[in-house]
């Protein structure tokens, strides 16, 4: 128990130290290498460093004004990446986030903790021939569109769509097989996954509150140009069970994304029957994100949501995406609803995000 | 008859910039795309070249990195060559290319001309590029296709 708290100081330590000196980096006059065998990513935002080691992180500071509830200002999350390609056939990935850091809430004051470090995934990626990759590890479930992005600086706003979270679970454990091929223009994605949610089955696990349990999923895409547009449709199915249950639940949806005239739209629709029978979960989202100058976007969403218990809901939300430089994301958002749920709370929210 | 035809036809081609002179002007504006001199790829198809730009596919046949080349986004090549092999515009793309930088996977390095690209390929047999086609330096690389227009 000594030595998980000591590893768990000590990964606080580092993950608060590297953004600092990723940030010394970010900070550097814009050049392809920065010393000796370093230089930046191409996109802007990150370092590749000798022996095909690529890092880099971001930090994301949260302002949530609902319409019923305090307003809170808060340190959302340090999240650190890296990935190293020892081979060209093998690479290593892996993502530490640092959460729960500082927050200010309305009346109440300040609450600090030593924050909570989560891996959020870490897998092994073996590239088995040109289309077809073998994912070993932990990685988010590959269910629709929002769940693999998952990320503050790269989400069109600040909260994801309620019909995204807390329906399937949000990591899968194990293996994750990706075939990827264009044919006749036509772009086909199909991805299956298992035997593990976030945690796989450990019968002498102590940690009740973690997602733990079986899990085995798939999800097929296909996607083409149709005129000036770009259009891709995927269907995914899910089957998972809590490690206290041997009942079954099964998740399954549609994407669908569409590019045209510099338009990113978006949608999911989900369903979940819940293991043993009740009722079912399910809702949707559909979102359009707008281009107003090339580092502006207008976002507009459309959700229908009935949770488990209680009434259905629907919100819109308005929002803008203002991405000034490749290292700094600002948004800001106001959700209507018809009514609040946990994961759907009405009123402004706005961020801020440093990539490095 | 028919000689007096075709020098109505020969005439209004000229005045209506002809045909002879569309094909070169197509020619002139198409774009090549290439290797190096000495590199060993054969042959890449056009679903191919998507694969390899939106970095789906990353390694070669034979197991090695594939290097994939860019011109400038504002370049006219690489918005006809992203629009005609991506079918999508660069500035489309850059919600896509956030989520593979959430995985580590870079983007296609950028070059800043045609001359860099050619001079790139020539000492970089696993890297491809594209120019256009009366850009191509034939001593630095190879023209695999030319990209339908």
């Amino acid at each position: 128990m000594r030595i998980v708290m000591e590893l768990r100081r000590r990964w606080r330590t580092a993950a608060l130290a590297m953004p600092l000196a990723l940030l010394v980096g970010a900070a550097a006059p814009a050049a392809d290498t920065l010393v000796p065998g370093v230089s930046r990513d191409p996109s802007g935002v990150g370092l590749i460093l000798p022996g095909n080691l690529w890092v880099s992180g971001d930090v994301t500071l949260t302002v949530e004004a609902p319409e019923t509830q305090a307003t809170t200002f808060e340190l959302d999350d340090v999240s650190l990446l890296a990935r190293w390609e020892p081979y060209s056939r093998l690479a290593f990935f892996g993502e530490l986030r640092l959460e729960n850091l500082f927050e200010v809430t309305e009346h109440e004051g300040v609450f600090t903790s030593g924050g909570e470090v989560e891996i959020e995934r870490l897998y092994a990626e073996a590239l088995l021939t040109p289309e077809l990759s073998l994912r070993v590890g932990k990685v988010f479930t590959p269910f629709g569109l929002w769940n693999v992005i998952s990320r503050a600086p790269l989400t069109w706003t600040v909260e994801e769509p309620a019909v995204t979270e807390n329906v399937f679970p949000k990591r899968a454990t194990g293996l994750n097989l990706i075939y990827q091929k264009t044919w006749r223009g036509w772009s086909f994605d199909a991805t299956g996954y298992g035997p593990g949610q976030n945690q796989i089955q450990f019968r002498d696990a102590e940690d009740e509150s973690l997602d733990s349990g079986l899990m085995f999923g798939g999800r097929f895409a296909a996607g083409r140009d149709l005129g000036p547009a770009y259009a891709a449709l995927g269907v995914n199915l899910a089957e998972f069970t809590r490690r206290d249950s041997r009942r079954w639940a099964t998740a399954t949806g549609l994407d669908l994304t569409v590019n045209a005239w510099g338009h990113e739209i978006t949608g999911e629709l989900t369903y979940r029957v819940p293991a043993g029978g009740g009722r079912a979960t399910h809702g949707l989202y559909l979102q359009d994100a707008i281009p107003i100058v090339p580092t502006l976007h207008g976002v507009l969403r459309f959700e229908y949501f009935e949770p488990p218990d209680g009434p259905d809901a629907t919100a819109q939300v308005v929002g803008l995406f203002w991405r000034p430089i490749p290292n700094v994301v600002l948004k800001a958002d106001y959700i209507f609803g018809t009514r609040r749920l946990e994961n759907l709370e009405t009123g402004f929210q706005a961020s801020f995000s440093l990539l490095f | 008859m028919r000689a007096g035809l075709t020098a109505i036809v020969v005439v209004a081609s000229h005045l209506l910039g002809g045909p002879a002179q569309a094909v070169e002007r197509a020619h002139a504006d198409s774009i090549a795309v290439v290797i190096g001199a000495r590199s060993e790829i054969a042959e890449v198809t056009l679903d191919t070249l998507r694969e390899l730009y939106l970095r789906r596919r990353r390694v070669w046949p034979d197991g090695s990195r594939v290097i994939p080349v860019n011109l400038p986004a504002d370049s006219d090549a690489r918005q006809r060559f992203s629009k005609r092999v991506l079918g999508r515009l660069p500035q489309d793309l850059s919600a896509y290319w956030d989520r593979l930088y959430f995985d580590g996977i870079q983007p296609p390095v950028v070059l800043r001309t045609s001359e860099a690209v050619c001079a790139y390929l020539a000492t970089e047999p696993k890297a491809i590029g594209y120019v256009p086609s009366h850009d191509v330096d034939t001593r630095a690389c190879r023209v695999l296709f030319v990209l339908p227009e």
